[in-house]
């Protein structure tokens, strides 16, 4: 594959292509990993919000790689490819430029979204548009009848108890108060989330394995 | 063969610790770090730092991007510090195969004292006892049969692993409920470790954990640096030591340390190694529990009372050079605390609190050394353990130390996150600590 708006390097691509036949070959229909700004969405059979086949980039154009590996200081003197090299200014950026899909229709493709993607804003991965409780321009706003979960500390979230276990809760489960609906790993330590309330889970907005920072929502469930 | 480069596959205040004595030696230094800690302390020591990948553990974690970092960076040795992947057999091994020298045990070693019944056997080969139960149990009657033969409590372990997970104590009380405790010890093993496989011990109700500093070489030669006492300690988690250990007498001392210089010998351990050892306080008896195959967090307590620097051993070890000591030469002088101080908050549940460090005031003075990875300004990941900084003291005695520990804790100014020091401060100076009545649930009656 080519170089897409010098957005990532040949290291890059392969990484994209190697999650997508591992993506394509394992049980799992959605993959989402996010880091410093940079976010890849692979989904597969109409899985999330990425569409069938469909690969989705979210980040800034400063994007770092193996080439520009040296920092300012010089100390840095290389880096071994273990994953998608991310901006670390993604926010400062901004740019929000569309590519489109290059992929041919029906298999996996690429397209990259550059806009910010930060983990302060969330998107609204799950439920509808119309869902009271999702992200109104990046916004989550508390509605009467609502009530959202958040985070309560840094971590990494964790929508099942391991890998290959069923989730905690989905869009649409009754759920009690006192349920757990997620897992929060900080610092080694793993925190049950549970649900405040009783009532039905109307939007989730965060995925398996998304850093979270304090009070960052996490889902809205109608009371 | 002198070395002159090498890879710190480590991250935190072991990685600096590492670099310190590597610049004293005149060793040009390759840190390993993730992205999380590109500007980390240690990534400003180190003469450079190789990026391996992103900021989850699993990085830290992964064998053969570390050997390929050495590989790339020429690095000529690995020390592998603590944690993460120093105690796992195929990266010495890996290293042994593609000529890189690693700064620890040989692979079989590691592999050997890793598999806590296998390290049990040599225990038992050699004439150092070990806690009665039994080696192996494939099921739950089996486990019931042992826990009738030597008694209630018993404990379950996971064989394959250790931090509490996959461990759980049978009370005569919960006799009748064993089966359920049986199959959750061997679920969590499971998950944990990858491995089910459980071993039942008797549980020692008044437990104190005392542990002995060994280094061995290439010939065969193994002296102890003294002794441990790490038994303050909060769910399995040590967060105080002292070297060495209080209330008891010189013959027991001497019988633990020659305990653990006869165990390494008899394998021809190379390299530092810690033997640890449970002491029952109401039989008086000490009991082999197993073998770290690494540097430890608490290993400067050691080097305070015998001026020994044991990451340079290490590297004369790995090097090839021989003890530069016999064990008559080691004298041991005072006595050392180390308290860690975890970015936790003592007074919310010990919640772990990542975060900006806005303010940063360490103690200092005769007698106090810190070692620590944060400054101001620095951004506590949560990615990685809580630890963010060791206090270590020297004193004329146990309670010269101690007051010296209390002083300089009280000048600790940490500001942006909580730590444990006000927690650790009420742990010195409560009765039981100050008279050396240390045991393994010292905290039961601290915490409320």
């Amino acid at each position: 594959m080519s170089n897409i708006l010098n957005f990532f390097d040949g290291d890059d691509i392969g990484e994209i292509s190697a999650l997508i036949d591992k993506l394509e070959k394992s049980s799992f229909d959605y993959l989402k990993l996010e880091r410093d700004g940079v976010c890849i969405v692979i989904g597969k059979n109409g899985a999330g919000d990425a569409g069938a086949g469909n690969v989705e980039i979210a980040g800034s154009m400063g994007v770092s790689n193996a080439a520009s590996a040296v920092s300012a200081g010089g100390r840095v003197a290389g880096r071994v490819a273990g994953g998608v090299a991310g901006s670390h200014n993604a926010a400062e950026m901004g740019a929000s430029v569309s590519i489109g899909n290059i992929g041919a229709p029906g298999t996996s493709g690429i397209s990259g979204n550059l806009e910010t993607h930060g983990t302060s804003e969330p998107p609204g991965i799950s439920g509808t548009p119309e869902t009271p409780g999702t992200p109104v321009n990046g916004e989550i706003v508390e509605q009467d009848g609502y009530v959202i979960v958040r985070s309560p500390n840094y971590g990494l979230f964790y929508t099942q108890s391991e890998p290959g276990a069923p989730p905690y809760t989905h869009v649409g489960a009754m759920i009690k108060a006192g349920d757990t609906v997620g897992l929060l790993e900080t610092m080694k330590t793993f925190t049950a989330i549970s649900s405040p309330t009783d009532g039905e889970v109307s939007a989730i907005y965060v995925v398996n394995e998304e850093t979270l920072e304090p009070g960052q929502p996490l889902m809205s469930i109608q009371i | 063969m002198k070395i002159y480069s090498m890879i710190i596959a480590n991250r935190g205040e072991i990685a600096v610790r590492i670099i310190r004595t590597c610049r004293v030696l005149g060793i040009e230094t390759i840190l390993a770090a993730s992205e999380a800690d590109e500007e980390s302390m240690a990534a400003r020591l180190a003469d450079r730092t190789i990026i391996i990948g992103p900021p989850p553990t699993s990085t830290y974690l992964n064998v053969d991007l570390m050997v390929q970092a050495a590989l790339e960076m020429r690095a000529q040795a690995l020390h592998p510090g603590y944690g993460f992947l120093s105690e796992r057999a195929e990266l010495a091994q890996a290293c042994a195969d593609k000529g890189i020298i690693f700064v620890g045990p040989k692979a079989e070693h590691i592999e050997k004292m890793g598999n806590k019944l296998a390290a049990r056997m040599i225990a038992i080969e050699c004439g150092v006892p070990v806690v009665p139960g039994s080696e192996k149990i494939d099921s739950y009657e089996h486990a019931r049969r042992v826990a009738d033969a030597i008694g209630f409590p018993v404990i379950l372990k996971a064989a394959a692993g250790g931090g509490g997970r996959g461990m759980k104590i049978v009370t005569a009380e919960d006799a009748t409920s064993m089966k359920q405790l049986y199959d959750e010890a061997s679920a969590e093993a499971a998950a944990a470790f990858g491995d089910g496989t459980l071993y039942i011990e008797k549980y020692i109700t008044h437990a104190r954990h005392i542990e002995v500093q060994i280094l061995g070489d290439k010939n065969g030669e193994a002296v102890h640096l003294g002794e441990r006492d790490c038994s303050t300690q909060r769910r399995h988690q040590k967060l105080i030591e002292e070297a060495g250990a209080p209330n008891i007498s010189d013959a027991l001392r001497n019988d633990i340390c020659d305990a653990a210089v006869r165990l390494v010998k008899s394998i021809s351990y190379e390299n530092a190694g810690t033997v640890e050892f449970v002491y029952d306080i109401d039989e008086e008896k000490y009991y082999f529990l197993e073998m770290n195959t690494r540097i430890q967090v608490e290993h400067p307590v050691t080097e305070m009372v015998t001026g020994i620097d044991i990451v340079r051993e290490q590297i004369n070890i790995a090097s090839g050079g021989g003890l530069p000591f016999a064990q008559g030469d080691i004298s041991f002088r005072g006595h050392a605390f180390e308290c860690r101080i975890n970015a936790e908050d003592p007074f919310a549940g010990f919640r772990p609190t990542p975060g900006v460090i806005t303010g940063w005031e360490m103690p200092q003075g005769p007698g106090v050394r810190v070692d620590t990875h944060c400054y101001h300004g620095y951004k506590v990941p949560f990615f990685y353990d809580s630890l963010i900084a060791k206090i270590i003291v020297h004193g004329d005695d146990r309670e010269h130390a101690r007051r010296r520990m209390v002083a300089a804790l009280d000048e600790i100014v940490v500001d942006g996150i909580s730590t444990t020091a006000p927690f650790l401060s009420e742990v010195l100076t409560a009765s039981d600590f100050i008279d050396g009545r240390v045991h393994t649930r010292i905290l039961d009656g601290l915490m409320g």
